[in-house]
């Protein structure tokens, strides 16, 4: 091979691996702030300061939810990880995919009382697909928490 | 295999090769894409949370999946032209960024679609998201960097390196729904099984439109190559009598 | 028709036909872009080269024409 090929060959190895370096960096020094949401173990551990504003997800637990009479009202639930539950108390338009047993992210601080005051709520679909039919089949074979 | 790629690279057999495939590739495509819309518009069975609103995932995740499979072409058409000086390299490097462009658009769009009802809201600032926006400036910026440049060698080398340089963005959306906490969901393990999630029922027109929408962006790419060969290339002899046919063609017309 | 009852559930996408039909809309968008713009591209060069060329003829027909003139007042 030619080396002045070879020499642009090596050019275009350093560009490719010089940014990815680079990036790789940034990445990892960043790494906690490009999560979009906080676990409530991690809550639990501390992991966030008192006061602040900051996002939870986890999944709603089953049998946690209360909800007002109409629509926009008071809504109440506990989120959960499996290992952490923390009291998440929510005034407004829920999304369609908000309901117990499926994941979900709330932006708000944690009050005086230990609860979590959200205001705004996303559901945070899974990555499965499902007819009715397969559900059916699934509950059949029994659910599990898994977040 | 090598030999095929070497001859590709020269703009004469490029042009006579895609213009006689592409009448299969165009008949191919329809039929793909018309079987795999029609068949994940109307007969797959509404997904068990979302209703039917989960059918725009059908032309979501071919059109993400092809926009970061056009980055990975861009960046090494990229490395063809800066190693080898391979002109053809360039001209389909110019073609992918449009293509690209508007196929990241489209993930975008149908995904802002998607999360007004699922998640309840259009745009969040997650790792999935912002990494697939930036991709899209990444395409935006080599078009405009390209014609920023009077000359073609000199645009077509700063292109070059603009695309190796964001090629590293690419990963980093396959794998930011797994390295961080994300809205977005990740990958559907697909199953063969019916009573499982992601069943076939469901998998399988999206295999389809997905082949589709590939078969279509080859189409997109040739038909961008074959009009830059035909400038680029305008003083060689074979290109003469190709223009002299296609003008003959118009003159009969006007 | 397949999984819906009548075509106008088709249409109403089971409440999302908003959601659905503009994803598809914009679908529809990319693909007669990505098709029409290179087409158009195309012509627009071959009107140009056309154009070029009968600038070129005119140009030679003319300086004919002036050689003949020339030509015949010196005969």
């Amino acid at each position: 091979m030619a080396a002045p090929r070879k020499q642009r060959m090596a050019i275009v190895g350093f560009i490719v691996a010089g940014s990815a370096i680079a990036i790789g960096l940034v990445l990892f020094a960043l790494n906690e702030g490009i999560n979009f949401f906080y676990t409530p173990t991690e809550v639990a551990q501390g992991a966030v300061p008192d006061g602040q504003n900051f996002r939870i997800g986890g999944m709603v637990k089953t049998g946690s939810l209360r909800t007002g009479e109409l629509e926009g009202t008071l809504v109440e639930f506990l989120a959960t990880d499996c290992a952490q539950d923390i009291p998440v108390s929510f005034t407004g338009v829920l999304p369609d995919l908000f309901r117990e047993g499926q994941g979900v992210v709330a932006d708000g601080y944690i009050d005086s009382n230990g609860i979590f005051q959200a205001s705004q709520i996303l559901a945070k679909h899974d990555e499965n697909y499902m007819s009715a039919e397969s559900v059916a089949a699934m509950e059949a074979s029994g659910a599990s928490c898994d977040p | 295999m090598w030999q095929w790629l070497y001859k590709l690279s020269s703009p004469k057999w490029f042009y006579t090769i895609s213009g006689q495939l592409m009448p299969w590739l165009v008949a191919l495509t329809t039929f793909l894409l018309g079987i795999g819309l029609i068949w994940g518009l109307a007969f797959t069975p509404p997904d068990y949370q979302m209703g039917e609103n989960y059918r725009i995932a059908y032309i979501h995740v071919p059109a993400a999946s092809i926009a970061m499979g056009c980055y990975y072409m861009m960046a090494i058409m990229a490395a063809a032209f800066l190693i080898w000086r391979i002109k053809m390299a360039d001209m389909v490097a110019k073609a992918c960024a449009p293509v690209g462009m508007t196929f990241t658009a489209l993930a975008l769009f149908t995904g802002s679609v998607w999360g007004i009802p699922t998640w309840g809201t259009w745009w969040i600032w997650d790792a999935r998201l912002t990494s697939t926006l930036i991709m899209m400036f990444l395409f935006i910026g080599v078009m405009a960097l390209r014609s920023a440049y009077d000359s073609e060698t000199a645009g077509g080398k700063a292109c070059a390196v603009l695309s190796l340089v964001g090629v590293v963005n690419v990963p980093i959306i396959k794998y930011s729904v797994e390295w961080w906490n994300t809205l977005h969901q990740g990958a559907s393990s697909l199953s063969l099984s019916n009573t499982a999630a992601n069943p076939p029922e469901i998998w399988v027109p999206a295999i389809f439109v997905g082949f589709g929408l590939f078969g279509f962006y080859l189409i997109a790419i040739i038909l961008r190559t074959r009009n830059e060969i035909l400038i680029r290339e305008r003083k060689a002899d074979w290109v003469g009598e190709v223009l002299g046919a296609a003008l003959a063609i118009n003159k009969g017309k006007a | 028709m397949g999984s819906f009852d009548s075509f106008s559930d088709f249409l109403s996408m089971g409440g999302y036909a908003a959601y659905v039909w503009s994803a598809y809309a914009f679908f529809v968008l990319v693909l007669v872009f990505n098709i029409l713009q290179p087409v158009l591209s195309r012509k627009k060069y071959l009107k140009q080269q056309l154009r070029r060329e009968q600038v070129q003829q005119e140009r030679v027909q003319a300086q004919q024409n002036r050689k003949e003139m020339t030509n015949g007042s010196a005969t």
